[in-house]
């Protein structure tokens, strides 16, 4: 008896210790199919996106390499210690290193295609979800935030692409947008590898993912602060992407300059009183100095000015010590603003504001990105579309397309915010207007990230001073080959 | 969920078997026999037959039952009689002679009793003379002794009748009623030769002394147990080194008892970076070189998951598998009986997916029957700073090179320099402090690193009888560290009781705790102070302590926090409280089989605090205002396991067969917690006196609303294993052995169609010193060959990494965000790791003893995190596809080089070589590092330890810059040639991966220890030195603060064998001109990388035993005093800065390579001891 038993004994032991190890499932995490199968899942998902904008503290992803590769290729820019170019300099070097081991190239590819294939997962799970029957017996509400869910994931996409193409492909105006860019990757499958498509092919992918977003978060009842995606966000950023598509100075193309006037349009006049350009001490106050918090910078859902920005409320981003020394870490302030910009501020220029001495170093500094800046981490929202821009957009296109009073119009409206005449913008002749314009861009729009592309986009080339280059000037012209990076080795 | 891990512990089957267990409890525990009449008569002839063989022959042949308490035969001994028809009583009489027992018969019963002591049966002896037709018997009395003293236990039997006693406490012995004749007496006892010798027994009684010689030769007499089994050494066909617990005593005072195993241990490479910091987690353990790759391969890009894997050996606890993998916090030094490691496929096999980096089956002290034992320690050591060639500049040496430096920057970059400094001296106003700044100095140095001590009381007992025996200790052990603020304080006990229910059924039950208190420094840990720049004084000039520290540096104002000022009120303290506990219930079928289950469970509290308090600078300064803060961190972790085996053991003439099968089933939950709040009231780090949630940032002041998210955040984890075993083994003529094993594994960690993984191992011994053809060779005294194969794996460190999971606990601008932590792979399985070993045992002149062991081990299927390309916008996935071999050698070898009376000194010598490769790894190549700049790739054929870096070829003399090697490659790819560059990026600034050369492994090839014992009369001196050979370090303390980070770190000192270039033409300099070498960053090449073979004089160890004279008097059974020095001397090599050559862990990618004397070296100790047993 005692060995039948002994001899069931296992398979008895089997079985309900099998049973017990199939109950052990995550208990903090929730499996993919669970997470996207449900209306809070998506949304907290796809919100989970956002974060991979942000750079995790030391594994530089997004933010600040976006940040160093746009801005610190421009002439805005010069350095405090001229030592070696190292990585965060490489970019001002101009040496588009493509090893991983200098210069933010590989890292910031890598986290382009993370916030992309995070995108596509979301999408796909909306897709499945919204084949479920799940789907069918939700409420109108419900499905309307899945329905913005959506379109949230094809605007995040979208700027993912956008900023590949404009770093990894020549400017749209050079062999008609036909030299190769970056892959267009639209599926999570790990087996999906596709070749880069062309500029142009690239950007008919943005324009057609961005229109449908800002169709998809019209829906009613979600409602969002500007440190989400919107469709005034997603009208803003056509606005740019078709500037870009608007050829060059010589030989601008009416069509696309025509669509990014029409979006400007969009957003000012469609938007009611949502957004504005924020004047006198509003405007001062947003880009003023908020070391310690006084202006409250860091929380910015009021603020009507912008369009879109990364909340770095908390836990900051590390673009602060790009700009800022901080006498808590010791470090920052690697770049100071050149003397060729501080020579475009006139004494009235409210916008001469926005630079503070340090008083730890002797430094002048921007003080765009000095908002409760401690151990080289700045809350300051990471401001990728706003209403000064929008305004620039229109008036660079309508200059473009000969529209001079709106051109015009539009130029005294941030010139005169800054505190200038707007006697100024009148005594230009046309044929100055849209040097005038691409000048108030410069400096209205000076440390957010537009510099570089705002030359060679337009077919002009970037210049730096004897002065702000350790002595010798540099020049680098729009085809030069250094001004695209090439796709990283894995 | 909720309710899974609520559920009853046991399984419902695992019940069913207890009550089982229940019943034989108890139909056993009264014994029936049944019998007869007095009048009935026994017919038998025996030959060394039990006492229970004859009452059964007495319940056959009469009916009557004997009645007797189950301890009652316990001591009795085999009787040899023949009779024919003899009465029941007079039979009795017959075999009960000389037991110390008595008997009565009423109703049919007889009923056993022990005999009053000291009253014998003299008128019955002639009657029993008579009755067999002899003479009247006599007495044999002796005493057994060693060098004078007396040996207690030790068997005496005498043949032919085969009568044994055993000697009393003070080695005499009786052995009554022996008939006159010649007889053999044979002395034995465990660790001393057995003595036999002939004699002849006349009427008179006679006295015999018998002096015993310790053993040297003890193969066959040591016993090994894998945990499940016990065997004979010589039926082992795998490699396995027992080390005795006192051997390990004899070394380094520590609270860590894999620091005993370094050195003494073949096979067994440990590295004990963090050895300086008695808070840390303990020594790393390699058995047989790493066969694992996950956590090599860490790639640059964030982390999703990094899975908690431990490199170490399965530890396995008085036979129990233990959750925990760190020795250190599972047992002390002093409660170790013996640890044996367990290293080869037919070792380990039997514990199936978890023996793939070897077991290790640890033993704790157990009681024995002999009379109480008392015994206390205490030992006082004091700590030491082991600086090496580290040292620090003073503030002025520091102020004169950092002149040199900036007038050279003037120089060099006049043309953006001279704008705004129009002269060298406005540019150096600017950039350096003040000379009065400079003249008070401090030095961080005096400040960080001071002697302390180390203390230590051990208190035990233990006894028994031959019923009961315990063992009871305690330990108290407190460790200061060589750095500020940073220590230990251990308390554990450990209770083992054993006790036979009945002759058939015995009960263990074990019981150990501890508890732990460390403390670290808050921010700063202490090593990393010292690089503070020397100007910035804690101290105002009244010589109170400053609030914050503010000083120039680089031109610029740095603000930081007084590191004196801050250790008045922060902390980091650290709580760890492990609570073990087991039954285990042995029931012994028949002789040869047995059944028993053990059943155990551990409870693991863990609490770390931080605690910033309101009047310190970090908890107040302005941006970071949070009023005090306070960080805790709980991690609970409970275990079950139930292990049910069934052994069988049975020997038929020259063949003994061995078996076992068994089941297992653990269960591990662990439960983790984390709080954050601010605004607490100094002083009172106390969650409740805390008036919000919140960071040590205190966001709600700033206007940003505080999150519960990253403030508030707890989670629980369950694993289970279920696991279905047998053992066989095979023996024949005590010379041919064979042995077999197969495990089957079932593990959570995987999905459900890869959850099993089944694993086995054969193996053969041979001693051929058995054998007649052997005979000649008399000087051989032990041969015994090996050989086995086998396979073992290893067990993911996380959970579920077959799923892609969402981490719901994030928050984006105030709303729920979720965001993918794992990319799931759902084809992942086991790794395998399959082992072909063989060896040799040698014994010569029964005074050497080697051992001898090769190994070829094939670790398939690792689990690599693989990096996928950028496009999968995941950067990593794990996936089985590495393949590594590790194939080496030891040599284990031990003699006793003079023996003397006085004098003896004895050797033991090891050395273990290990040669790790590559096999097959995904898209061929490993990519290894944390950072970019260091970021290289492993191929196929490398050690898995590889590090590669761009070779540095010293300096240019004509422009005093560094230079690097930059390879040229042909069309096909071949090394054309080299070219010299400047800097580390010049030379990979295509991204050319090859540039990256092989400059070593950072685990030795070799590595091993020596042990000398010299006893003198009462005088016994130990020395180990250890040593490791031929492997690479990362110099990283030099690499950051020599020459580099002029401006931000204060600087060390060159060697004497370093030379800055400063003239063009200059041929001897080994470092670049200070500006360059400022400006360039080493990290990613070979200059920092050096050679770290070195030898450590790890331990010695002077001790005293008092003289048996002194012990009378004092009324003691021993006390010894003893003096060691711990790692006294290390040899290495010159171009080594750091204090310490320790070789670094695996796991941590963000170290590779690096050197442990950068932080907190090894700290040299010196300890004095008392140890007195009652």
């Amino acid at each position: 008896m005692k060995k039948i038993f002994l001899l069931f004994l296992p398979v008895l032991v089997a079985t309900s210790c099998n049973k017990q190890i199939d109950d052990i499932r995550p208990l903090t995490k929730i499996d993919k199919d669970g997470e996207l199968a449900s209306v809070t899942g998506i949304t907290e998902a796809t919100l989970g996106s956002y974060l991979l904008i942000n750079s995790s503290g030391f594994t530089f992803l997004f933010d600040e390499p976006l940040q160093d590769l746009s801005e610190d290729r421009g002439n805005n820019v010069t350095l405090q210690d001229w030592a070696p170019a190292s990585q965060k300099t490489d970019a001002f070097f101009f040496r588009n290193s493509n090893s991983p081991t200098s210069g933010f190239n590989a890292t910031y590819y890598r986290g382009a295609y993370q916030l992309i294939v995070s995108n596509n997962i979301n999408l796909e799970g909306i897709a499945s979800f919204q084949a479920s029957s799940a789907y069918t017996i939700l409420t109108d509400a419900d499905k309307n935030k899945v329905l913005y869910a959506k379109g949230e994931n094809l605007f995040m996409r979208a700027f993912a692409y956008f900023n590949l193409v404009r770093l990894y492909g020549k400017p749209y105006y050079q062999n008609g947008g036909s030299g190769p860019a970056v892959p267009l990757k639209t599926s999570s499958d790990v087996k999906d590898a596709p070749s880069p498509a062309t500029v142009k092919e690239v950007y008919a992918f943005i324009v057609k993912d961005l229109q449908m977003a800002a169709q998809l978060m019209k829906v009613t009842g979600v409602t969002r602060t500007n440190a989400f995606a919107t469709t005034a966000a997603a009208w803003a950023l056509l606005s740019r992407v078709f500037l870009y598509m608007g050829g060059s100075i010589a030989n601008p193309d009416p069509a696309a300059n025509q669509l990014a006037a029409a979006y400007a349009d969009s957003v000012i006049g469609s938007t009611g009183t949502k957004y504005a350009l924020l004047q006198g001490d509003a405007y001062q106050q947003m880009f003023g100095d908020d070391e310690f918090g006084d202006l409250g910078r860091s929380v910015f859902s009021g603020n009507k000015e912008i369009l879109f920005a990364y909340d770095n409320a908390y836990p900051g981003s590390l673009i602060g010590e790009l700009y800022n020394y901080d006498a808590e870490d010791g470090t920052g302030a690697i770049f100071l603003p050149s003397s060729d910009l501080l020579n475009l501020y006139v004494p009235a220029d409210a916008r001469g504001n926005f630079f503070r001495t340090n008083s730890n170093t002797g430094y002048l500094e921007t003080t765009k990105w000095l908002v409760l800046n401690v151990y080289s981490v700045s809350s300051a929202p990471q401001i990728f579309l706003r209403m000064g821009e929008v305004y620039l957009n229109r008036a660079e296109a309508n200059a473009k397309l000969g529209n001079m009073t709106k051109a015009r119009a539009d130029l005294k409206a941030i010139h005169t915010r800054a505190g200038l005449p707007g006697a100024d913008v009148d005594a230009l002749a046309d044929g100055e207007l849209l040097a005038a314009v691409l000048k108030e861009r410069r400096m209205e729009l000076a440390f957010e990230g537009h510099n570089s592309f705002d030359y060679f986009r337009n077919g002009l080339p970037m210049t730096r001073t004897a002065a702000d280059n350790n002595g010798t000037e540099l020049t680098i012209q729009p085809d030069d080959p250094k001004v695209i990076f090439t796709i990283p080795l894995n | 969920m909720q309710k899974t891990a609520g559920r009853l512990l046991l399984p419902p089957k695992m019940l069913r078997i207890m009550k089982m267990t229940n019943f034989f409890l108890l139909a056993f525990c009264i014994h029936l026999s049944a019998r007869t009449h007095s009048q009935e008569a026994i017919t038998l002839s025996v030959k060394n037959a039990s006492l229970k063989e004859i009452f059964t022959v007495i319940k056959k042949q009469t009916g009557y039952v004997v009645f007797y308490k189950s301890d009652l035969l316990a001591t009795a001994r085999p009787v040899s009689l023949s009779v024919s028809g003899m009465a029941l009583d007079a039979f009795l009489d017959i075999a009960l002679k000389g037991q110390g027992l008595k008997y009565e018969i009423t109703d049919k019963t007889i009923i056993l009793s022990r005999k009053p002591d000291k009253i014998d049966e003299p008128q019955d002896r002639s009657a029993m003379a008579s009755l067999s037709g002899n003479p009247p018997p006599v007495e044999i009395r002796g005493q057994v002794t060693f060098q004078g003293k007396p040996v207690a236990g030790a068997s005496v039997t005498i043949k032919p009748g085969n009568r044994g006693v055993a000697t009393d406490d003070k080695g005499f012995f009786v052995l009554p009623e022996i008939q006159k004749g010649q007889y053999t007496l044979e002395v034995s006892s465990i660790g001393y030769k057995k003595v036999t010798r002939v004699i002849t027994i006349s009427e008179a009684p006679t006295v015999l002394n018998i002096s015993m010689e310790q053993a040297l030769d003890q193969v066959e007499e040591v016993v090994i147990t894998n945990g499940y089994s016990i065997k004979k050494a010589g039926e082992l066909t795998g490699s396995v080194q027992k080390i005795s617990g006192d051997d390990l005593r004899k070394g380094l005072t520590t609270s860590d008892p894999v620091s005993l195993l370094k050195g003494r241990a073949t096979g067994l490479y440990i590295s004990e970076q963090g050895a300086g910091d008695p808070t840390s987690s303990g020594g790393q353990i390699f058995v047989r070189g790493q066969s694992s790759v996950a956590g090599v391969g860490v790639d640059q890009v964030n982390e999703f998951v990094l899975p908690t894997l431990n490199y170490g050996p399965l530890l396995v606890l008085d036979g129990v598998i233990m959750p925990n993998q760190n020795l250190k916090e599972l047992v002390t030094p002093q409660e170790i009986e013996d640890i044996t490691i367990l290293k080869d496929a037919a070792a380990t096999a039997i514990y199936g997916s978890r023996a793939a980096a070897g077991v290790l089956v640890v033993n704790t002290k157990r009681g024995s029957s002999n009379k109480p034992r008392v015994s206390a320690e205490i030992k006082y050591g004091l700590n030491e700073p082991n600086r090496g060639p580290v040292h620090f500049l003073s503030g002025q040496e520091l102020y004169d090179r950092q002149k040199q430096y900036y007038s050279a920057d003037y120089q060099i970059n006049n043309a953006s320099l001279h704008i705004k400094y129009p002269t060298l001296q406005s540019y150096l106003d600017f950039k350096l402090p003040t000379t009065d700044d400079v003249a008070h100095s401090f030095d961080w140095q005096k400040y960080v690193f001071a002697g302390s001590n180390t203390r230590e009381v051990n208190l035990s007992a233990s006894g028994g009888n031959e019923k009961t025996k315990y063992y009871m200790g305690g330990t108290y052990y407190n460790e200061q560290s060589t750095a500020v603020h940073n220590g230990l304080a251990k308390g554990a006990f450990r209770m083992n009781l054993e006790s036979k229910l009945s002759d058939r059924m015995t009960a263990a039950v074990s019981i150990s705790g501890s508890m732990n208190e460390g403390r670290r420094e808050l921010f700063q840990t202490g090593p990393s102070l010292y690089n503070f720049i020397p100007w910035a004084n804690p101290y105002n000039t009244d010589g109170t302590l400053k609030y914050n520290l503010s000083f120039k540096e680089n031109g610029a104002t740095v603000k930081k926090a007084n590191p004196l000022f801050e250790n008045q009120f922060n902390t980091l303290s650290l709580r760890s409280q492990l609570l073990f506990g087991s039954v285990r219930l042995e029931y012994r079928v028949t002789d040869w089989l047995t059944l028993s289950t053990t059943n155990s469970g551990s409870l693991n509290y863990i609490k770390n605090e931080k605690y910033a308090d309101a009047r310190s600078y970090v908890a107040s300064s302005t941006v970071t205002a949070s009023k005090g803060f306070l960080n805790t961190t709980t991690n609970y972790l409970n275990s079950f396991l139930t292990s049910n085996q069934l052994n069988f053991h049975k020997t038929f003439g020259e063949h003994a067969v061995s078996a076992l099968a068994a089941m297992e089933y653990g269960r591990t939950a662990s439960e983790n917690m984390f709080i954050n709040v601010n605004n607490i009231r100094a002083g009172y780090p106390v969650i409740s006196l805390a008036r919000q949630i919140g960071g040590s940032a205190d966001l709600a002041a700033l206007g940003i609303t505080d999150v519960k998210t990253g403030n508030i955040e707890g989670g629980k984890e369950i694993q289970a294993v279920y696991s279905v075993f047998g053992e066989a083994g095979y023996t024949f003529r005590k010379r041919y052995s064979l042995s077999g094993s197969v495990r089957t594994d079932a593990s959570s960690a995987f999905g459900r169609d890869k959850r099993y993984g089944t694993f086995y191992s054969g193996g053969a011994a041979w001693i051929l010193s058995g054998e007649n053809f052997m005979k000649p060779f008399k000087w051989i005294n032990n041969l015994k060959l090996r050989a086995n194969y086998g396979t073992s794996g290893s067990q993911l460190g996380d959970n579920f990494l077959t799923q892609t999971l969402y981490d719901p606990s994030y928050t984006y601008s105030g709303q729920r965000a979720a965001s993918i932590s794992i990319l799931g792979n759902p084809n992942l399985h086991w790794e395998v790791t399959k082992t072909l070993s063989g060896g040799i045992d040698l014994g010569l002149f029964r005074r050497i003893n080697a051992t001898i062991d090769a190994y070829d081990r094939r670790s398939e299927d690792l689990l690599q995190k693989v990096t996928l390309p950028s496009l999968n916008g995941f950067p990593i996935q794990w996936q089985n596809v590495a393949e590594v071999r590790n194939t080496g050698l030891e040599i284990l070898i031990s003699s006793d080089n003079i023996v003397r009376k006085d004098f003896r000194w004895s050797s033991s010598f090891n050395i273990s070589y290990n040669r790790n490769s590559i096999l097959h790894v995904a898209n061929d190549s490993l990519h290894q590092g944390f950072y970019t700049e260091n970021s290289f790739y492993l191929y196929k054929g490398d050690d898995i330890n590889t590090l590669k870096a761009v070779k540095y070829a010293g300096v240019d003399p004509q422009s005093g810059k560094p230079r690097f090697e930059k390879l040229l490659f042909d069309a096909k790819g071949q090394v054309a040639g080299k070219n010299y560059v400047n800097t580390v990026d010049e030379v990979i600034a295509s991204g050319d991966v090859r540039q990256f050369q092989t400059i070593g492994s950072f685990q030795p090839k070799f590595y091993g220890g020596l042990t000398n014992t010299f006893s003198y009369k009462q005088f016994s001196l130990n020395i180990l030195i250890s040593y490791a050979l031929k492997y690479v370090m990362v110099d990283n303390l030099p690499q950051t603060n020599q020459g580099t980070h002029l401006t931000s770190y204060n600087q060390l000192a060159f060697r004497d064998n370093q030379v800055q270039w400063t003239t063009p033409g200059q041929t001897n300099a080994t470092e670049a001109s200070i500006y360059y070498h400022n400006n360039t960053d080493y990290f990613g090449s070979s200059k920092y990388i050096h050679d770290g073979s070195h030898a450590r004089l790890r331990s010695v160890r002077l001790s005293y035993d008092l003289p048996a004279s002194v012990l009378k008097r004092a009324k003691l059974s021993g006390c010894t005093l003893y003096f060691s020095g711990d790692n006294l001397y290390t040899l290495y090599s010159k171009n080594i800065v750091a204090s310490d050559p320790e070789g670094p862990s695996v796991g941590q990618a963000q170290s590779f390579g690096n050197s442990s004397g950068a932080g907190l070296a090894i700290p040299r100790r010196y300890v004095f001891g008392v140890q007195v047993n009652f």
